[in-house]
């Protein structure tokens, strides 16, 4: 579980992780760790890349 | 009203999290929120209860009720729109919980997952039913929010998007919980989906519960995890120590997937730790723990909710914020004790039908907790379901599915009308269990005994029958149950040996019991009940070595087992070895802080350490458990007043001690002709000093004495002299027992004889014809004895020892030792057998 980091990235003002961390595409264990703001982060990031990718596919 | 010490609190369950997981976790610094939890608080073990079944222990946390009195009673009940069955609801609940009860306070307050409450109850806040989190279908097929998923129903679209299905988890999520998921063959190996269901499951709870603290103010928050529990039924049997059986190539992959699922865990915690911040209180608690060692079972029984046998008795719990202490041990935590420790952190009173108590060790400051009644009478809005709402069948397919897949429930075979039955009589089963973990052993028997009569071949029923005559005494019938069981028994169950084993020990059998321990222990050495049966014999016989070594095999097996750690403490100091018995006895109280028996041993022991003010501690609380503990206060009294030089200090226990115990007589009783003289015989040439004035000579009906004393006959009217017996053994018949005074502790040996024996024996000594059955005679006796049984049981300062009259002529060695055993006096039994003259047993019952 070497990859995955301890602590909440959010930081105390629990303003989301977009400030703090690089939301990786394929999501992270700690984001996971991080609930609803974690999850939410991840999807927007995912469903970009996601987006991104069909535009270069077209 | 009290005063409120919790600002605002957060539960959070993590179900059958076990502190034999997390401590390594801990120490090797891989848990550091719980790490910073336990430092700015309190730990300790939790109690569970049984049945270990998560519905059911959960909602007595929510209530503080038995399962009896709270309505949850299985896994599932029956649908009355289905006609089938379906997974619990909240419906069935038909007490307040504690949300229920902080609705009705006006307090804000949010629940999460917990099991069961669906559907949603409408609370003072958010509540979020345990329904909610079971994905259905695809990733690209739709996932409806059922009713009652959530309440308010408003917030079902924010719910439906905070949901994570399986099919979103990537490498990223679940390839850290195996060593190398890649490896993994998915044709027949479905360890990953069962890995990203359960993390979705849990990240769904944990999403939906982080997203109610982020938007919403709470006085009261709870959050219900199932995941350590369905981690742990799908991998501990991967978790080091490597099992037998467990094929290499398995356990490299799934070695550390529990330890993952626990770290991760802690990473959640973190989050709410920070989201709850520093003015919360939090309690993180577990119903039950996991075996993660060697008491994990081979295999299960093909029986409904067999994975519970893979549940240990001690969860977790950790208290910490303000009010509570920080860095202490909290003992004595059972799942009872949580609702009416909330009601005392927010200032309320408990009611008087919970069965728990408020852990106050755990607070920081004095509080004197409030009691009402009962909250169910306490009128206004609970946020509680209309009586009699049936939910949506379909709704719960899901969830059905899951149990029947975790093995708690299962497949749907047969009808309907099977189903419900079989349901309905499993329900019964575990109800009859609360009442037997609240021994309450005659309620349980009438449900039992429907049970096995109706369902002769389904021996689980039949066991917990027997166990429960066996604490009632009822032997009769415990051997009836053991011969039928017997009869049914294909396998040999060891636990039908262990209780006859048992039954014996009731029968004054220790040696014979001890040859059915052994033969238990043959076919299944890892029962610790049976070495701890044993151990208890060889205690009765002295064999403190032999003792010695049950009680540590039994603990070999179970370390958390405070009736073997006893038993093993008192060996040791029974052997002279006083530290290892201090140590022993310290791990007895640690577990079972309610154990008077081993906090008067840890302080005996503590004694010939010479730590006195250490011995003192240990007798007060024994003392303090059980107010009448003569031993106990004679020890108080001894060590101030001798060693401690504190005569004030001994005062309330040389009080106690004149005021309400003037001593201890022995007494021997009985029918005239039942063998009272030669018990009397016995105890004399034993060394017990023995009340008799010798006017009654020995003659050919006795010719050993009688060892009466005449003033005896005028009881009823004259007993000044009693205090004269003080110390001794008396000889009183059974009629007379009721007249001796109060103010003495008795310890009565009831000689028992065929009736027809005694009749015999005393138509002899009468010179009537010995040939005459008298009957109307017999039936008179028999009803005098039954009277007198009666109210021996009634009587707190009198303990009694049946002793069958035949039993010591066949063997009295074994009989001396029982009878020495009992009394507590350090008796010669040799000389207490050989008092006992075989050639004296004539009057056989051959009438």
């Amino acid at each position: 579980m070497s990859d995955i980091k301890q602590g909440s990235p959010a930081g105390p003002e629990n303003k989301g992780p977009q400030e703090h961390y690089q939301i990786p595409v394929e999501g992270s264990l700690g984001l996971l760790a991080l609930g609803a703001a974690g999850i939410k982060a991840w999807r927007e990031k995912r469903d970009a890349a996601l987006k991104a990718g069909e535009k270069k596919t077209k | 009203m009290s005063k409120r010490i919790a600002k605002k609190l957060l539960v959070i369950g993590w179900d059958a999290a076990d502190w034999k997981v997390i401590n390594p976790l801990l120490d090797s610094g891989q848990m550091p929120a719980l790490e910073k939890l336990i430092n700015r608080g309190a730990m300790g073990n939790m109690a569970t209860l049984d049945p270990p079944l998560s519905p059911i222990l959960w909602t007595s946390i929510a209530t503080g009720m038995t399962a009896d009195k709270h309505g949850i009673l299985n896994f599932v009940e029956p649908n009355t729109v289905s006609g089938d069955i379906q997974p619990v609801t909240v419906t069935s609940r038909k007490v307040k919980a504690i949300w229920n009860i902080l609705t009705q306070q006006g307090l804000k307050t949010h629940l999460v997952g917990w099991w069961p409450s669906h559907p949603a109850e409408p609370i003072n806040g958010i509540s979020v039913s345990n329904f909610y989190q079971k994905a259905v279908g695809k990733i690209d097929e739709p996932w409806p929010m059922a009713d009652g998923m959530v309440h308010p129903e408003s917030l079902k679209e924010i719910f439906a998007g905070l949901r994570v299905h399986p099919a979103e988890m990537t490498e990223a999520h679940f390839g850290p919980f195996v060593n190398d998921y890649r490896k993994v063959n998915q044709e027949k190996d479905p360890g990953l989906h069962n890995l990203a269901t359960l993390l979705a499951s849990c990240s769904t709870i944990h999403s939906a519960a982080t997203w109610i603290m982020e938007n919403n103010e709470w006085d009261f928050m709870g959050v219900y995890f199932d995941t350590i529990d369905h981690f742990c039924h799908s991998f501990m049997k991967y978790h080091p120590p490597r099992m037998n059986g467990v094929p290499e190539e398995y356990y490299e992959l799934y070695k550390d997937t529990v330890s993952h699922c626990y770290r991760f865990h802690d990473m959640m915690l973190e989050r709410y730790m920070q989201l709850a911040g520093d003015d919360a209180t939090i309690i993180l608690l577990s119903d039950h723990g996991f075996h993660s060692d060697h008491l994990r079972p081979k295999r299960l029984p093909n029986e409904p909710a067999s994975p519970a046998l893979e549940h240990s008795p001690f969860g977790i719990l950790c208290m910490a914020g303000p009010g509570i202490k920080h860095d202490e041990r909290i003992y004595g935590a059972t799942l009872l004790d949580i609702a009416p420790t909330i009601l005392s952190l927010f200032g309320l009173p408990i009611g008087r039908d919970m069965d728990g108590k408020p852990l106050l060790q755990a607070f920081s400051e004095e509080h004197s907790p409030e009691f009402i009644e009962s909250w169910e009478k306490v009128p206004g809005n609970a946020g509680m379901h209309p009586p009699g709402m049936q939910q949506d069948p379909w709704a719960a397919q899901e969830a059905m599915q899951q149990l029947i897949e975790l093995g708690y429930v299962e497949a749907l075979e047969g009808d309907k009308a099977t189903r419900i039955k079989k349901t309905k009589n499993e329900s019964d089963f575990y109800l009859a269990r609360v009442l037997i973990h609240a021994k309450r052993y005659k309620e349980a028997v009438v449900i039992l005994e429907r049970l096995h009569s109706e369902n002769p071949a389904i021996v689980r029923y039949g066991l917990r029958l027997a166990s429960c005559y066996m604490q009632l005494n009822r032997t009769r019938d415990l051997r009836i149950t053991i011969d039928s069981l017997r009869d049914k028994d294909s396998k040999h169950l060891p636990q039908l040996d262990l209780l006859e084993g048992m039954l014996l020990i009731a029968e004054n059998k220790p040696r014979k019991a001890l040859e059915f321990f052994r033969k238990a222990e043959k076919s299944v050495a890892h029962l610790p009940d049976l070495h701890i049966q044993t151990g208890n014999v060889y205690t009765r016989m002295q064999r403190w070595t032999d003792s010695s070594r049950a009680f540590e095999t039994a603990l070999g097996i179970d370390s958390n087992n405070a009736v073997a750690w006893h038993g093993a403490g008192l060996s040791h100091l029974r052997l002279g070895r006083y530290e290892e018995a201090a140590d022993a006895l310290m791990n007895a109280v640690g577990l079972n802080h309610f154990f008077p028996e081993a906090h008067y041993h840890l302080g005996e022991s503590l004694f010939r350490l010479e730590q006195y003010e250490e011995a003192a501690q240990a007798f007060r609380v024994a003392v303090r458990l059980v107010p009448g503990y003569k031993k106990a206060h004679q020890w108080l009294v001894r060590i101030y007043e001798e060693q401690l030089q504190q005569p004030d200090m001994a005062a309330n226990s040389r009080k106690f001690m004149n005021e309400q115990i003037k001593g201890t007589i022995y007494v021997v009783s009985g029918l005239p002709r039942s063998g009272t003289s030669m018990m009397m015989q016995m105890l004399n040439a034993g060394g017990l000093s023995v009340l008799t004035d010798n006017r009654r000579a020995n003659d050919e009906n006795n010719p050993k004495g009688y060892l009466e004393y005449e003033r005896i006959k005028n009881l009823a009217k004259d007993n000044s002299w009693v205090e004269e017996a003080n110390g001794k053994a008396i000889k009183v018949i059974a009629p007379l027992l009721q007249f001796l005074p109060a103010g003495y502790n008795y310890k009565i040996i009831f000689m028992e004889r065929d009736m027809n024996e005694v009749l015999k024996s005393q138509q002899k000594m009468l010179g009537k014809d010995p040939t005459v059955f008298p009957a109307g005679l017999a039936d008179a006796f028999q009803k005098q004895l039954d009277r007198t049984e009666g109210w021996l049981k009634a009587q707190p300062n009198m303990d009694v020892l049946y002793i069958d009259y035949a039993e010591v002529v066949a063997d009295p060695l074994e009989q001396a030792e029982n009878i020495e055993s009992f009394l507590g006096a350090d008796l010669d039994i040799k000389a207490m057998a050989s008092a006992v003259d075989k050639n004296l047993h004539r009057n056989k019952a051959t009438i």
